[in-house]
């Protein structure tokens, strides 16, 4: 693995002369971007691509697509991964032809194996990890749907991106009424719910003859120009915010007037028939609302992908 | 006065001396003992070599071993960094 031979220094002991492996360089790069530029000795260029890898690139587009449209997000979260495949894949490559010209490298003082060890358990093992934990949870976390609870407007099968940076003194969103949240199960604590806020605290919050009513008010209703055989669907609009909702068929619904406590929150489901929500598990803490569905990545059913839906921004329906 | 006369005149016959002029066969003489010292350090080495070369296959044997895993274990972690942001959670 090495060639070495001693370099006579007048006042300090001499160092190794040793050929650097393309190979191994490639491999350390390659299990960690920037190990390899550090083996190659390589100091200021290590720490950089590490950091462009780690933090410049998924957790940076994940912070941007939160400040800007719902509708962005998809494509922000793809341009954060290709950032980091492309660093990657740079940081592999400069390292191997970086090895291959240091035939005759003298050893830095610094490379040891104990450094290396101390450097990959450091950066792999306990950083990445950490700033993936960091990002899905307060930044940008995907969900998926097995269930029809909020069809019409989110369906089983449907990926989406929900803001997590939401319901918090510091967050970039507050919780409105009409929002798609992702809310932790009051049955199950280890598992989330999607549904729709419906009333906020304080308000009185009724359903008569599949009617909404808020504060006393009925929602307006207005005729959804999506059709199904099984189902009603109609638009619900409360306030400036309008979303779908569907029952079966000749199928009535109501719920008794309740007031949404403080602190807490009143959820339904967009398939009223269908749906676990505050008329049954009761009203849900605010502290148990974590985040604010944005936008479908991905959607399939058994018939397969449905292209239309890809890219749906979940924030204004 | 009789200090400075006497500097000068040590001064003046160093001047007039000749510089030193190595031997005609000074080189063959220097290659000579060069060839001498690497022969006796090459039949110290020929006596150790076996023990060193094992030693040394070992230690490359393992720092091949190290790379190999390490790269196994750190292309797990940049793979999971990177595709598992998608990894999506179940939402009823």
């Amino acid at each position: 693995m090495k060639n070495t031979t001693s370099v006579p220094n007048d006042n300090q002991p001499p160092r190794q002369r040793v050929r650097r492996s393309p190979l191994i360089a490639a491999l350390m790069s390659a299990s960690l971007p920037g190990f390899g530029q550090l083996y190659n000795g390589q100091l200021n260029k290590a720490a950089w691509i590490f950091v462009i890898f780690a933090s410049l690139t998924i957790p940076v587009s994940a912070a941007i697509a939160l400040w800007l449209p719902a509708p962005l997000t998809v494509p922000l979260q793809l341009l954060g991964g290709i950032l980091a495949i492309s660093v990657w894949l740079y940081a592999i490559i400069n390292a191997w032809i970086t090895a291959r010209h240091r035939d005759n490298y003298t050893l830095r003082p610094w490379q040891t194996s104990g450094l290396y060890a101390v450097v990959f358990i450091i950066c792999n093992l306990i950083t990445m990890p950490l700033l993936t934990i960091s990002v899905r949870t307060h930044l940008v976390q995907p969900f998926t749907t097995p269930s029809n609870s909020m069809s019409p407007t989110v369906l089983a099968g449907d990926y989406l991106f929900a803001n997590m940076s939401y319901n918090c003194p510091y967050c970039l969103a507050k919780v409105n009424r009409g929002d798609i949240a992702i809310l932790i199960n009051p049955n199950k604590r280890n598992f989330f719910y999607i549904k729709r806020v419906i009333g906020l605290p304080g308000d009185s919050i009724e359903i008569s003859n599949n009617q909404l009513l808020i504060n006393g008010e009925s929602a307006q209703y207005d005729t959804s120009d999506q059709q199904h055989e099984n189902f009603d669907r109609v638009k619900e609009q409360s306030g400036n915010r309008q979303w779908e909702v569907q029952w079966q068929t000749d199928k009535t619904e109501d719920f008794p007037a309740t007031i949404v406590e403080p602190g807490h929150v009143f959820v339904l489901g967009d398939n009223r028939d269908a749906s676990n929500d505050s008329r049954l598990i009761g009203q849900i803490p605010l502290s148990d609302i974590k985040g604010l569905a944005r936008q479908i990545w991905f959607s399939r059913s058994k018939e397969g992908i449905r292209w239309d839906r890809i890219g749906l921004d979940l924030t204004t329906r | 006065m009789n200090k400075d006369m006497k500097n000068e005149q040590k001064i003046q016959s160093l001047l007039e001396s000749d510089l030193l002029q190595a031997p005609a066969d000074f080189s063959d003489r220097v290659l000579r003992e060069i060839e001498r010292q690497t022969q006796s350090s090459g039949a110290d080495d020929s006596r150790h070599e076996p023990d060193e070369d094992s030693a040394t296959h070992m230690i490359e044997w393992w720092q091949w071993l190290a790379v190999a895993g390490g790269s196994l274990v750190g292309m797990t972690q940049v793979t999971r960094y990177i595709f598992g942001f998608w990894l999506s959670a179940a939402v009823g």
